[in-house]
């Protein structure tokens, strides 16, 4: 009963406001929902027991991931708002592109072979440290090459343009 | 041309006439520092054009404080206006009364008393101690650091009980008036400005451990806000920017007045010693120095100090002889100039002041350009401008 | 003829009228509570026993859980809000005092210990103002956004061996995601309140909050890869053989990281040298620019909420927690006071230093914090490697190092008091004392 309501509690918040994002207009206010959502999301790890990876959610998703994306998405101007309203023909597209996804996803969903009750999976922190450098170091390994290419290419691409006087004097840098 | 622009066209800033950045733009910002802001020191108004933490452009606007001294100066006498010109510089009332009283002097061909030449000196210098005492303590609140402006301003409020007991005010003073001092000190004066001496020397140099060596005061203002010599000179800076910029310039030694020849002191310049010649910093030292300088002098003329009358025999009602005069003392913010123009009656035909703040400003356009949002701060605050002269 | 008409203030909500309510007849209640404060005490105390116990025995075993837990989350809001209060008044005092002032002085009978209260009073009294432009609903939300997560971190923070509400084997995490989530009530603040300043202050925070938190967590984790458990009870019971055993004297790197750890801590809770989101000479107020009354107030006790997080953190991760220095004597009371002391601290960084600029405090993270914190992770983690019965001669050089550094605290903490009573003793005859340099000509 309560376990019930706990769980609405944080999953009627994640679908409304997954579906919140899609409808404001403010792309600001978009991000804020997505956050909205990252935290119930995680709330929902936290009833099921998995601890360790909720706080993750909250910790990288929220803390990390979702302000830089707010940072980027705060200083981009307003105006930009009434261009979000895509024209007929995207609207057309956008719609079969969701609709073959949304399928997709509802016939995995349906073939997955839900398991009742607790199941045995690593949980605790040490455990999943285990996991991570024993049976999936490759794909761990793997993971972390994709993001320091990815930080290679951000730093490449906020690499310096406008040359600016550094406190250090003779050096340039840019901020 | 956005907005922006055309205002820069139009303010016709001559190092960047018509210059319209090629780059490709990102997103940028027009930001309104003023005319009420924490570090405008008053109501200046400066237009930043900003890219991220990035000031491209500043520009100052001013005249918010602007109150005619130089329009009510033709309708008012000459020993009336001795009040506007506390207005002036509010931080430094002793040495605008002292300029207008020399400028005044000089046209009339008043001798002023030995006795009123050391006391112009006692307070102009103490006056300078105050002022200074105010910028450095400014300055560390502009750079985050709440404490020494407390400590400064504790200073400050000993000079201005000295002042108090001398004339009754303790901002605008009108002490030094045309042909001397309005009154001769009172009783046991000259030992409490003693022990004030005494007692300010070692707190001077609790500043520098305080906030000059301070490591992160060092990093926010060495190398920040560069005026070089030749900059600083091409913009008329003078006082503590100009001698910040390694320019041993000093009215008070160049073309003393007020007997300051006699007296044995030394002009410091900024030699870069944090970072390049003419940073922030080192104007922020030359005024710590400075102010030592003043102590020194201070001493000399308490010694020399003898009895004596300390005004001139001058009418109630000064009548200066037609002709022109232009004047200039060294304030604490640099040269204050009086431009006179008297048709023989009892107030000026025209007055023109030179204020040294409004030169000291001009110059920031010039230096803050491709610099951080808080260096404008450190830039502005070292040049200590006082809006009151400023706007005049 | 001009004639002046007094506006009309059109005041809005509900929270007014309670305010008018609570300032009308509040006193009364209040001198009544007081008056009957034991009765009511005991009765509560007698009727929350009995309900305790009729419940657990006859209608469900597990309920009175629940209400021992609603009793001790009401426990920890109420001690989070003595620290903010207790905090502010502590700031206004200490600033005084490094100011050579007396400070709030008036309200309360011994130094003005009810300034906070009066002042909160008339926060509360105040109009809620949001700016014409602002986005309404986020204006309204951030300054909740801040507040909640800061005092939900007190529901891992351990005050003693039992003393802790849940304790989690992830504990510690748990601590750091919601301090990271305040970050988003900050920018949400900067943003939605539609002005220049507050949006520069939302992008400083969010540059130095994100880039602080990873020092700040892997200089934690060096604590964590010596004791090996996330769980904040674990940590401190690790620490229980006293002085020498704390976490900070068992290794270099510990000792180091404890320091790093607290810089990364001042930047993350926008302290002074780090308060740039709110540095009001560059930024007038940063990210609570247009913000007043009430909503103002919480971010203010935010601050000082998550102030006393993060010290806390530090005392349980390298000050031994609530273990006193000598074994045996462990006590809330110790985890308090250091933490309360960590907070002391904080103040007075933040009347001494000048603030940072925003390259400067990018730099000093990226160039020089973010590597020595991993330097010192890797190097925490190799100590671990070879501080155990398999290397005999690592072991005796390892307590000798345990020793050296044990010692060092003790001196660090003699200078301490030594400075403190110094300072104390000559306090009428400071003038000049603290020159070391003398500017030339004087």
């Amino acid at each position: 009963m309560l376990e019930k309501a706990i769980f609405l509690l944080f999953a009627v918040p994640t679908v409304v406001a997954g579906v919140a994002i899609l409808l404001s207009k403010n792309i600001v206010r978009m991000a804020f929902w997505l956050i909205a959502m990252l935290i119930a999301v995680g709330g929902l790890y936290f009833l099921m027991g998995a601890y360790f990876l909720g706080v993750i959610q909250i910790m990288v998703y929220v803390g990390g991931v979702a302000v830089l994306l707010v940072f980027g998405v705060m200083l981009t101007s307003r105006q930009l708002a009434p261009k979000l309203r895509p024209g007929p023909m995207e609207t057309v597209w956008l719609a079969a592109v969701s609709m073959a996804l949304l399928l997709g996803l509802v016939l995995s969903v349906a073939q997955v072979r839900w398991v009742q009750g607790p199941i045995a999976s690593p949980n605790s922190p040490a455990e999943i440290g285990h996991s991570v450098m024993g049976d999936f170091l490759g794909p761990f390994e793997l993971a972390s090459v994709l993001l320091l290419v990815a930080m290679l290419g951000a730093a490449y691409l906020a690499r310096p343009k406008v040359p600016v006087q550094s406190p250090e004097g003779s050096k340039e840098t840019t901020i | 041309m956005n907005e922006i622009e055309r205002h820069y066209r139009y303010q016709g800033d001559p190092l960047h006439e018509g210059e319209v950045p090629s780059d490709i733009r990102t997103e940028e910002l027009t930001l309104n520092m003023g005319p009420q802001h924490p570090s405008t020191h008053g109501v200046l108004r400066v237009l930043l054009q900003t890219d991220g933490e990035l000031v491209l452009k500043a520009t100052p606007y001013v005249g918010y404080l602007h109150r005619c001294a130089e329009k009510m100066a033709e309708q008012v006498t000459y020993r009336q206006f001795t009040l506007y010109t506390d207005r002036l510089d509010y931080l430094a009332a002793m040495n605008n009364n002292l300029g207008f009283a020399l400028a005044a002097e000089k046209l009339g061909a008043i001798e002023v008393p030995a006795r009123a030449q050391y006391l112009r000196v006692i307070f102009a210098e103490l006056n300078r101690i105050a002022s200074h005492l105010v910028a450095t303590g400014c300055y560390g609140l502009d750079m985050g650091a709440f404490t020494p402006f407390v400590y400064c301003f504790r200073e400050r409020e000993y000079v201005l009980d000295l002042f108090e007991a001398a004339c009754g005010a303790r901002l605008t003073y009108s002490y030094i008036t045309i042909g001397g001092v309005r009154e001769d000190l009172p009783e046991g004066w000259i030992g409490r400005c003693r022990e004030f001496l005494d007692y300010l020397e070692p707190k001077i140099t609790e500043y520098n451990n305080l906030l000059s060596y301070n490591h992160i005061f060092i990093n926010r203002t060495a190398r920040v806000g560069v005026c070089p010599p030749d900059l600083a000179l091409a913009y008329g800076l003078t006082g503590p920017c100009l001698r910040g910029s390694g320019v041993p310039w000093d009215l008070r030694k160049a073309m003393p007045y007020c007997r300051y020849d006699e007296f044995d002191f030394e002009v410091p310049v900024g030699r870069g010693e944090q970072g390049t010649v003419g940073d922030s910093w080192d104007r922020y030292f030359v005024r710590l120095l400075e102010m030592i300088q003043s102590v020194r002098i201070i001493r000399q003329a308490l010694d020399k100090l003898a009895d004596g009358p300390v005004q001139a025999k001058v009418p109630r009602l000064v009548k200066l002889p037609a002709g022109e005069i232009y004047y200039e003392v060294e304030n604490p913010r640099g040269q204050l100039g009086f431009h006179l123009v008297s048709e023989g009656g009892t107030s000026p035909y025209r007055l023109k002041i030179r204020g040294p703040s409004f030169c000291n400003l001009s110059i920031l356009p010039a230096v803050a350009r491709n610099c951080l949002l808080a260096d404008i701060a450190a830039l502005l605050g070292s040049l200590d401008i006082v809006m009151g002269e400023v706007d005049r | 003829m001009l004639v002046l008409e007094r506006p009309k203030v059109e005041y809005r909500g509900w929270s007014l009228t309670i305010v008018r309510l609570a300032t009308k007849w509040g006193p009364w209640a209040l001198a009544l509570l007081l008056r009957f404060a034991w009765v009511i005490f005991f009765a509560v105390l007698v009727v929350l026993t009995a309900f305790v116990w009729i419940v657990g025995r006859f209608i469900n075993p597990l309920l009175p859980w629940f209400l021992r837990d609603i009793v001790v989350v009401v426990g920890l809001l109420a001690f989070a809000c003595i620290v903010a209060i207790i905090g502010i008044w502590a700031e206004r005092k200490v600033s005084a005092r490094i100011q050579s002032r007396l400070g709030p002085m008036r309200s309360g009978a011994w130094h003005g210990w009810a300034q906070s209260l009066a002042d909160g009073l008339k926060f509360v009294q105040k109009e809620d103002l949001i700016p014409h432009s602002a986005d309404q609903p986020l204006f309204r939300l951030a300054p909740y956004v801040t507040l909640v997560p800061a005092f939900c971190a007190y529901l891992a923070i351990p005050f003693g061996a039992s003393w802790v509400f849940r304790d989690s084997d992830v504990g510690l995490l748990f601590v750091l995601a919601l301090l990271a989530i305040e970050v988003l009530g900050v920018i949400m603040a900067g943003w939605a309140s539609n002005s220049k300043w507050s949006l520069y202050g939302a992008m400083r925070a969010a540059c130095q909050l994100v880039s602080y938190e990873i020092p700040m967590g892997l200089s934690l984790l060096v604590g964590v890869a010596a004791v090996g458990s996330l769980s904040l009870i674990d940590l401190g019971r690790a620490q229980e053989r006293g002085w020498f055993s704390w976490l900070i004297f068992q290794d270099p790197f510990l000792f180091v990281a404890f320091f790093t750890y607290y810089i990364a801590s001042l930047a993350s809770c926008k302290r002074s040298p780090f308060d740039l989101p709110e540095g009001e000479s560059e930024l007038v107020a940063g990210f609570h620019t247009e913000y007043s009354g009430f909503r103002f107030v919480m971010f203010f006790f935010a601050e000082y909420v998550a102030m006393f997080a993060v010290s806390a953190l530090a005392t349980i991760i390298f000050l031994g927690g609530w273990n006193a220095p000598v074994a045996g004597w462990s006590s809330p009371w110790w985890f308090v006071i250091k933490s309360a002391f960590l907070v002391w601290v904080q103040m007075w960084f933040r009347w001494t230093l000048p603030r940072i600029r925003i390259d400067q405090v990018m730099h000093a993270c990226v160039k020089y914090l973010l590597p020595l914190t991993l330097l010192l992770f890797l190097g925490g983690s190799a100590w671990q490697l070879y501080d155990n019965p398999a290397h005999p001669a690592f072991t005796v050089f390892a307590n000798i190092v345990r020793a050296v550094l044990g010692l060092i605290g003790l001196g660090l903490v003699g200078l301490y008091v030594f400075g403190a009573g110094y300072g104390y003793y000559y306090r009428q005859r400071l003038v000049g004392s603290m020159v070391r340099k003398h500017l030339p000509g004087a």
